[in-house]
């Protein structure tokens, strides 16, 4: 303990944080071993004995708690000053993903364990998971290190020089929204090609729906975040001058390359129409259009 | 025409102040005060008086009209 008396200021809740993340890092961490010890075992097995709701599915559980504190953990970070630097980036990021991953996981694991019975090969969803595990592996080790830091206080802003305005949180903000906005452009892309003339019901619609809501969550959660702020009035001014001008600039970016996009999507639905595909439109509008904001808005930032 | 400044010398003729510590001053990020500098952002009256009244100068003695070859 003698070394979380380095953190700056008062920050009794976040060293609260920092413990609990910390319980749940080391945690998910053994898991990522057991759950390649589960995977071999499930390979081995043409009738695998291993699936989601035994230890996999506790080991996804963990993961739920580990990305809830993590959250948490790096609000109140922010809030205390927390400067962005590669570390905090690469942790936010790969947590980001690996969370988002949580889904596709289980529904891996899922087809897996039935398409076994039917003695289905399964290479695209042993493929997702063992990346899914890399990426999960590389979030623990970048998670201990940024742990680390935060303990040592070394990753903060120096008290004489805390902004106004969180420059930090504005910024990780941007790369978040470019990470969700990729992938759930790219999982939108690959559900509509996948399934283009299949005849499905409304359910599979409402799933991929709830797949895209998970994959957008991270990010809205942010938003959450600051509006709570602005709720509580934590900050004299929530933008700048400069910063509402790229917010503006990237807002009007984004509109203008969202009609492209969507007149792409429009020819398409046009040719298929009647397709049960067609109500993808709404997610293909929202990860563009976030996408573009979100690279915009941060190339912006960066060129100063 | 630009919009010319000489933060960047008052900043260092101010016990070389920190971008940070300016812009914690004058209640902006400090990629904020990076672009004024740099000629990229040009700040409204508010913050051009904010950061003038900072330095104890008028607003003239800190940003100035420049053409495009960087001339007063």
């Amino acid at each position: 303990m003698g070394k979380m008396t380095t953190l700056p200021g008062p920050h009794s809740r976040l060293r609260t944080l920092i413990i609990i993340t910390l319980v749940f890092l080391i945690l998910a961490s053994m898991w990522i071993f057991y759950d390649l010890y589960a995977y071999s075992q499930m390979r081995a097995n043409p009738v695998p004995e291993e699936f989601p709701d035994n230890g996999l599915g506790i080991g996804l559980i963990i993961r739920i708690l580990l990305y809830g504190s993590f959250a948490f953990m790096m609000f109140r970070a922010f809030e205390n000053g927390l400067k962005t630097s590669p570390l905090t980036v690469i942790c936010t990021l790969t947590g980001v993903v690996s969370g988002i991953a949580i889904v596709p996981d289980w529904a891996a694991l899922v087809d897996i364990y039935h398409d076994y019975r039917s003695a289905g090969g399964c290479i695209m969803e042993w493929t997702w998971l063992f990346i899914s595990l890399a990426v999960q592996l590389t979030f623990c080790i970048s998670g201990f290190l940024l742990i680390f830091s935060l303990m040592k206080g070394k990753t903060f802003a120096t008290p004489t020089a805390k902004p106004a305005v969180n420059e930090a949180f504005f910024e990780i903000t941007q790369y978040v929204g470019i990470v969700c906005g990729l992938a759930g452009f790219a999982f939108t892309v690959f559900a509509d090609v996948s399934l283009q003339g299949w005849k499905f019901g409304s359910w599979l619609i409402k799933l991929l729906l709830f797949y895209c809501l998970a994959i957008i969550l991270p990010y809205i959660s942010m938003v959450i975040f600051w509006l709570l702020r602005i709720a509580r009035r934590a900050e004299a001014n929530l933008y700048d001058e400069k910063q509402k001008h790229d917010l503006a600039l990237a807002g009007l970016t984004a509109w203008l390359a969202s009609i492209p996009v969507m007149a792409v999507v429009f020819i398409f639905d046009y040719a298929d129409s009647g397709s049960e595909t067609d109500s993808l439109w709404l997610p293909y509008y929202m990860f563009s259009t976030l996408s573009v904001f979100s690279i915009s808005l941060l190339l912006r930032f960066k060129k100063g | 025409m630009e919009l010319g400044n000489n933060i960047r010398r008052l900043r260092f003729d101010n016990n070389e102040m920190s971008q940070e510590e300016l812009a914690a001053a004058v209640g902006v990020t400090r990629q904020t005060i990076h672009a004024i500098e740099k000629g990229k952002f040009i700040p409204s009256t508010l913050l051009a008086f904010r950061i003038a009244g900072f330095f104890g100068k008028n607003v003239e003695e800190v940003f100035h009209i420049t053409d495009n070859h960087g001339k007063k």
